[in-house]
């Protein structure tokens, strides 16, 4: 049986099945998880395994009773939030070519710049504000937010009323 | 200056990036299966490790009383402590070989051949263990009783079998009332494990 026949085998099976569908429509939200969580290049990589592997832990128990991406945002940020506890990590600030260090086509240098500023700015939140200003930027409402980091949705909004405040504050500093 | 706006236009432009990006996860997910038949494992290897202990304590226990004591002192008591301990040691010979197979299978390390090889020894290590453990039932209790009742209370069946009679239906019937449900319990909790092993093997498309 060769590693190809292996591999296929695998997708046969319709649990794995649905779940590498699962996690490849929504690899795109666990890695972005990555980058504002994870510290450099190796540890985002851990980090991208152990979501997926808590994402596979939690499977059986996902009753469709949530959104999908609803349920992996939930997952991921817990895994991320509480790993970084655990560990006391202290993330860095994230260089655009590590972003897209797979990709063969480097993009333009001005989202470059823009990127590598956005990261800086988020770099300096906690690991909860982290959480919310990374789902307000999916575009998610205040109500969702609450639904996905289990805070209510007043303080959804006191808390993004403060990471505004925190940016503007780094702002102006950097201004200075 | 950047505004949540402004972040919120780069962070969406970072996203279409994103998106293009395609990863393989297959290898992580082999990794899944992987944990997933080495939790399992991990189950039965703690379980079978405690069983082992316990059997090394009633061993050397038995042997405490049968050279420092001498409360065994017929030669039939003598034979069934005999055959006792030679139930055991074979038992946990097997299991110790048993917990060995398990060790040994990691899938994601061990090569398609060598993950097929070992879990067909785990197959048949299981199957000739619990094939031992069904046949050893009954005898374990004829030898064994006799001597936990000349041992705990001082009763030699051998010796007075109508007195003893009514101590032994006792502890039999304890005993089997206990190790049913126990017998029971076991049974499920490694069919259960064995089965996500199995599926996990399964998964790697070792089957």
């Amino acid at each position: 049986m060769t590693t190809n026949l292996m591999y296929l085998k695998l997708q046969t099976l319709k649990k794995e099945e649905t779940f590498i569908e699962k996690i490849k429509e929504n690899e795109g939200l666990i890695f972005k998880i990555t980058t504002i969580y994870g510290s450099d290049s190796e540890d985002r990589k851990d980090l991208y395994q152990e979501i997926v592997l808590q994402l596979w832990r939690a499977f059986e128990k996902f009753k469709n009773q949530s959104q999908v991406s609803t349920w992996i945002y939930r997952v991921a940020l817990n895994t991320a939030i509480s790993r970084l506890r655990k560990e006391k990590r202290n993330t860095e600030t994230i260089s655009f070519r590590e972003i897209f260090d797979i990709k063969a086509d480097v993009p333009d240098t001005l989202l470059e710049e823009r990127t590598q500023t956005l990261y800086a700015h988020i770099s300096h939140l906690n690991d909860i504000e982290k959480a919310v200003i990374f789902l307000f930027l999916e575009d998610k409402s205040h109500t969702e937010i609450s639904g996905i980091t289990g805070l209510t949705v007043s303080n959804v909004g006191t808390r993004m009323a403060r990471i505004k405040d925190k940016l503007k504050q780094k702002i102006n500093t950097e201004h200075v | 200056m950047i505004e949540l706006e402004e972040m919120k236009k780069t962070w969406d432009e970072l996203s279409a990036e994103l998106a293009n990006q395609k990863k393989l996860t297959d290898a992580i997910i082999l990794k899944m299966a992987h944990e997933k038949s080495k939790s399992s494992l991990d189950k039965l290897v703690r379980v079978e490790t405690m069983g082992g202990m316990a059997m090394a304590i009633i061993l050397v226990l038995g042997i405490m009383v049968f050279v420092a004591n001498g409360t065994l002192d017929t030669w039939q008591l003598i034979l069934c402590a005999l055959c006792s301990a030679a139930i055991f040691i074979f038992s946990g010979i097997l299991s110790y070989d048993f917990i060995e197979k398990m060790k040994k299978m990691n899938i994601l390390e061990d090569s398609l051949e060598d993950t097929k090889k070992h879990y067909n020894d785990f197959q048949k290590a299981h199957g000739l263990y619990r094939k031992v453990g069904a046949y050893t039932v009954l005898p374990t209790m004829i030898f064994f009783i006799p001597v936990v009742l000349k041992v705990f209370i001082k009763m030699d069946i051998f010796a007075n079998f109508s007195e003893a009679k009514t101590k032994l239906l006792e502890v039999v019937f304890f005993s089997v009332l206990l190790s049913v449900p126990m017998l029971f319990i076991m049974f499920r909790y490694y069919k259960k494990n064995i089965k996500t092993t199995s599926e996990a093997i399964k998964d790697a498309g070792v089957e």
